[in-house]
């Protein structure tokens, strides 16, 4: 009896979740990652505003989950995000072709909006750089 | 279009620039009965960029008859600052205090006891080194400080810079210094840059966000051009730092100046702001002149010793080396401001991903180094110049002597160790290392790869996206392989963990045994364009995998070095880059390049030139005849007209072309001329509409029947208030300005059946990280243009730069404004970039014009106002090419031809508009010109036929999959399509593209073909098949 309560119990759990990946998460969601150079090695990551972060190691892994965070900080990094308003912002461009790059991707139902730089100085609002530190020491350590 | 002019533009800049013949102008321009002139460039100071001349005090000054002693005085060995004394040479063996008093005599210092303070000591065995710090009356005397050496107890140099002690009245402030902090604040305020720095983020500025010191100050560096002032640091903001020099008794900004946390490659002025810093702590700009080029012997990090070069300053050793042919003393400040060295720094652990990177001179005190992570940068850096000079005649990356600079010790954004290093633009940056490599600076192909970035830069400049960007990353692993050219791997030495092979890469084998993508982490590289990774170009997947598919080029690379030998193979694959390949070039191109620079250097036909192809055909990279990246709209189909003013602006005409006569002449609406224009008339793509603001500043429509000839007229902007408008060649939207002279464009958009406008600022983007480059606000806007796509403004703008020391300079320039994103259907980000960074001294461009059908060509004017000459010039945005169209003496506005092959423009010397040929390349003249339309002006030439404006003429040619079978064959194979096609032509070719067999069979629609091909000799072919759905390429092997 007690073996068939614990599964039903495990069964009503699972089935309660709806388990989602970045490609299909139907709310905000906000991606980071930098990578390039010469080892061309990527590092992406997205935090779903549910808390779940996500991790890929190159430009084609398909991202798994890593961390989870509170939910509630979860929404306010998402909101935070998307109140940098990327889509809006003037980069400054600068001599050259720097061959490491940073991004942040904002993504939620009323749309996407992206923003890469590689020399910080190209983003004249450092909220962005900040968050994205921010972000990055958050993914690789949450209980920081 | 959108990668065309946003992303493309950086060429032209750097190729602009280059040209002599461009010399800025200065003066404001103004509008004088509407159009826009350029004023009399003598009518104000000559230099944007002044640059006071510095009065040191020379070793001429000396009183030689106090100095008997102190004999070897000598003059700066060059035109620099400062004073350079050799002492006894072992005469005498001196006293510290007897030499600083001669010193001082000779330096008219009253006393040096009390006016030179001593700031630090370096003892080293035989040595001393002490600096000193000019005070007066217990205030320092800024940026006056000497360095006085003793070797082998002998006082026998000093080096420096002091000014003759001030004679100032009195050293009692008026202001205090937070009065001085107060009005730097008030003006960063006024500037709109100032910000409050909320406490948890001034520990990154120093603990506050401004100080200010008392000094005395020498404006221009003049001696006797002392002031008491606030020397004010202060923070406007986390990235930025300030230095104003405040009158202490009136207030007055004597100077002020950015001083943001970085270093400069080969620039004026070097600033360290450290945060918290004073200029006490500075290396600065008073160390000269050198001591002079040095040599070490130091190991490694692989523990080999080299031998490498170093600078000795003031008894410091720097890892600048001076020693190579680039090295340019007389525009060189050492240690800071040199030129044409190869120059090794550090980030002092710090990330340059951050606003608080902090690099500064690697320095000895005795010429040896310990660093072996800076002993490899050094050396590597070195060995990859001399490849380039020795290999290639290349002077340096940018093949003008141009600094190269290696920095150590970076760490990532979240300061943990870097297990990369990568090309910033303009240096390269090493990290230490971390769990897949140890530290790379040790490598010679890491070093090899990260300078060929910077060659690439300064070549081609392959944008870093797609094939284009794999190309770039292929050529730096290309290089770096022929750098360290004792294998084909990338990064063996440096690879401790990860990579099975042991190598990051391998161009000889980019698989590297691996499986597939799912091993790119471990080293797998595509080796053939059947295993292209296809991916988008975003950064999230690489740019569209510029490190992965590099694999493809890398092989191709490889095999051709293997069927022509090293030697060879780099040096066409270089001429390739450099002659042929441009910023979006594609795989295709390269072949194509590599293929005619092997003709170029070994002839036609040669084996070195079939090996090309051979090499490419390996590695599935096709003879296809090269993406066009000029994609060039098809032409205006209607007949042609002129729309202009006269010479009076006082009506508008329509000029037929196609007949030769006015169409309408003048333009009438209801019988009556319509009001003349303030600004050159803009058209529609089809000519039906034209928009103008008239002379009575409002906005009008003209609708033209071409048919019938009848004219509307619309005022859609009734206020008077108008200065410029134009309308998209769609017609779906029309960019406005008003008489304010802001620095604003208006764009309204019709394209939903509603009325949506936006206001887009104006700004110069920042291409320079130099502090004494500033390309001033913009006032105002003037002449404008819609690109094809209505997605692009292109425009002119006069801009000013505040100058401390004179009048204000004013100039016109051109940029490229994104006011529409057709893939959102919205307004564009308002990102502007610019057709120059920073205008030449006493020029200035405008009145830019899209060719009809190219565009990526424009044409504009350009003034010189050193020779007061003036030119249409054009400009090729893809290639970076600039051709001069016609030379005369005033504005020409152009306007090109409705097919591309003629330019009309005003000819002030006559009141006409003047017609002239171009070139095929559309941006050079041909022949001399005539006249076009007598007593017209600002002609505008279109067509009244209908035309995509978004699609291109090169469309991709389909390609079809299938399957060929045996390949190798023997004597027949097998085509399978996998569905039924009908097949027009086949036909197999040799690797220099030469036909060796048609197949003239009557050929059914079949799914599969046979094909037995008769007379081939043994070898490796290209067959090609055309069928109804599309065109099918493969490598054929006769066996």
């Amino acid at each position: 009896m007690k073996h068939s309560y614990l599964v039903v119990c495990m069964c009503l759990l699972a089935c309660g979740t709806t388990k989602y990946t970045p490609e299909d998460y139907p709310d905000s969601q906000v991606r980071w990652g930098s990578g390039g150079g010469f080892s061309g090695q990527m590092s992406r990551y997205a935090l779903l505003d549910n808390g779940e972060i996500f991790y890929a190691k190159s430009a084609v892994d398909s991202m798994v989950q890593i961390h989870t965070i509170d939910e509630n900080l979860a929404k306010q990094l998402c909101s935070n995000a998307t109140s940098l308003n990327l889509s809006q912002l003037r980069k400054v461009p600068t001599i050259g072709q720097s061959t490491m790059q940073h991004y942040m991707k904002v993504m939620g139902p009323d749309g996407n909006a992206e923003v890469q730089w590689s020399d910080p100085r190209e983003i004249p609002n450092p909220s962005v750089t900040r968050l994205f530190n921010q972000l990055m020491a958050m993914a690789k350590n949450p209980s920081k | 279009m959108k990668k065309t002019i946003l992303t493309l533009l950086c060429v032209i800049i750097s190729v602009l620039m280059a040209q002599a013949q461009f010399k800025s102008v200065e003066g404001s321009s103004s509008h004088q009965g509407g159009a826009k002139t350029i004023s009399d460039p003598q009518a104000q100071s000559s230099d944007p960029h002044p640059v006071q001349p510095f009065a040191p005090r020379m070793i001429d000054d000396v009183d030689f008859a106090q100095l008997a002693q102190y004999s070897n005085v000598q003059s700066s060995p060059r035109d620099l600052p400062g004073f350079w004394i050799d002492g006894p040479q072992g005469r005498d063996p001196g006293d510290e205090q007897v030499f600083l008093q001669a010193v001082a005599k000779m330096l008219n210092l009253n006393d040096a006891s009390s006016e030179l303070r001593e700031q630090s000591r370096i003892k080293e065995q035989g040595a001393e080194h002490v600096r000193y710090q000019q005070f007066h009356q217990g205030i320092e005397v800024y940026g006056a400080e000497f360095r006085a050496h003793r070797y082998h107890g002998i006082w026998a140099k000093a080096n420096g810079h002091i000014y003759p002690s001030p004679q100032l009245a009195s050293v009692i402030p008026s202001l205090s210094d937070s009065d001085a902090i107060n009005v730097a604040t008030q003006d960063l305020r006024s500037m709109g840059i100032y910000h409050e720095i909320s406490s948890d983020q001034l520990q990154f500025v120093g603990g506050s966000q401004a100080s200010a010191k008392l000094v005395i100050y020498h404006v221009n560096r003049k001696s006797d051009a002392e002031r008491l002032v606030y020397h004010v640091q202060i923070f406007p903001s986390v990235s930025q730092s300030w230095d104003y020099f405040i009158d202490a008794a009136s207030g007055e900004i004597i100077r002020a100046n950015k001083a943001s946390c970085q270093f400069h490659a080969d620039h004026r002025q070097t600033t360290d702001c450290a945060h918290g810093h004073n200029h006490d702590d500075h290396e600065s700009v008073a160390i000269r002149p050198p001591d002079g080029p040095a040599t070490a012997v130091a190991t490694d990090l692989l523990g080999v010793n080299r031998t490498i070069n170093t600078y000795e300053v003031g008894g410091d050793f720097f890892l600048i080396d001076a020693s190579r042919d680039m090295f340019s003393p007389s525009r060189s400040s050492m240690p800071n401001e040199p030129v044409g060295v190869i120059w090794t720094i550090t980030g002092n652990g710090t990330s340059p991903f951050t606003d608080n990177f902090q690099a500064s001179h690697v320095v000895s005190g005795n010429n040896i180094w310990t660093d072996r992570s800076a002993v490899s940068a050094h050396f590597n850096a070195g060995q990859a110049y001399e490849y380039f000079k020795n290999t290639h005649g290349r002077e340096s990356l940018n093949g003008s002597g141009g600094n190269i600079i290696s920095v150590i010790d970076v760490v990532d954004q979240n300061g943990n160790e870097m297990d990369n290093a990568f090309w910033n633009g303009q240096a390269m940056f090493y990290g230490n290392g971390d769990q897949v490599f140890s530290d790379l600076a040790a490598a010679l192909d890491v070093a090899g790869h990260e300078i060929s970035h910077g060659v690439v830069q300064t070549t081609a400049n392959l944008e870093y996206i797609g094939q284009s960007g794999a190309m770039n990353e292929s050529f730096a692993d290309i290089f770096g392989a022929m750098i360290d050219r004792d294998d084909w791997q990338m990064g063996e030495d440096v690879v401790i963990a990860g990579f099975p092979s042991g190598a990051l890469r391998d161009l000889s084998n980019p698989n590297q045994g691996l499986a597939g993508p799912q091993d790119i982490n471990r080293g797998w590289q595509p080796d053939h364009m059947d295993e292209f990774v296809e991916l988008d170009n975003t950064p999230e997947q690489d740019n569209g995998g510029v490190h992965i598919n590099s694999g493809i080029p890398n092989k191709a690379f490889h095999n051709y070095a293997v069927l022509v030998g090293k030697s060879k193979a780099e040096r066409v694959f270089y001429r390739a880059l450099l002659v042929y390949l441009t910023k979006s070039s594609q795989f295709v191109d390269l072949r194509l390049a590599v293929e005619a620079s092997a003709k170029d250097l070994f002839g036609d036909g040669s084996t070195e030139m079939s090996a090309a192809s051979e090499a490419f055909v390996m590695v599935g990279i096709g003879n296809t005849g090269g993406s066009d990246t000029q994609e060039d709209l098809d032409t205006n189909p209607g007949d042609e007209y002129v729309i202009c003013t006269d010479w009076n602006q006082s009506t508008l005409y329509i000029f037929n072309e196609t007949t030769g006569e006015f169409f309408l002449n003048p333009v009438r609406v209801n019988g009556v001329n319509v009001d003349g224009p303030f600004s050159k008339p803009s058209v529609t793509d089809d000519g039906a509409t034209v928009v103008y603001v008239a002379s009575d500043n409002t906005v009008r429509a003209l609708g033209i029947d071409y048919q019938t000839g009848n004219v509307t007229q619309q005022v859609i902007g009734s206020e008077p208030i108008w200065r410029s408008a134009v309308i998209s060649k769609d017609g779906n939207r029309i960019a406005a300005i008003t008489d304010e002279l802001v620095n604003e464009i208006l764009v309204f958009d019709f394209s939903t059946g509603q009325t949506l406008s936006e206001t887009f600022e104006l700004f110069n983007p920042t291409f320079s990280n130099d502090p004494n480059v500033s390309t001033g606000d913009v006032d105002y806007a003037d002449a404008m243009e819609f690109d094809p796509s209505g997605e692009f403004l292109m425009y002119d703008a006069q801009s000013t730069i505040e100058s401390d020391f004179g009048s204000d300079i004013s100039y016109w320039d051109i940029g490229f404004l994104e006011v529409w994103d057709a893939d959102a259907e919205d307004f564009g980000s308002g990102r502007i970039e610019k057709l120059f960074s920073q205008l030449p001294e006493n020029t200035s461009i405008g009145n830019p014009t899209f060719s009809k059908n190219s565009p990526f060509i424009i044409s504009f004017d350009f003034f010189d106002g050193n020779q007061n000459a003036y030119a249409v010039l054009g400009a090729n945005i893809e290639t970076g090419d600039v051709g001069t169209i016609h030379e005369q003496s005033g504005l020409g506005y152009p306007s090109y031809s409705v097919t591309d092959d003629q330019i009309i423009y005003d000819d002030p010397a006559n009141d006409n508009i003047s017609i002239k040929n171009v070139q095929a390349n559309k941006i050079q003249g041909s022949g001399s010109d005539a006249d076009y339309i007598q007593g017209g002006r600002w002609g505008t030439w279109y067509a009244d036929g209908e035309r995509d404006l978004t699609t291109s003429t090169s469309d991709p040619i389909a390609t079809i999959e299938a399957n060929v079978s045996p390949n190798a064959f023997t004597t027949e194979f097998v085509i399978d399509f996998g569905r039924v096609v009908e097949i027009s032509h086949l036909e197999i070719s040799d690797m220099n593209g030469r036909s060796v067999w048609q197949d003239g069979a009557q050929r059914d629609a079949t799914q599969s073909y046979t094909v037995r091909p008769s007379n081939l000799t043994l070898g490796v072919y290209l067959l090609r098949v055309e069928t109804s759905e599309g065109r099918y390429m493969t490598q054929l092997i006769k066996k």
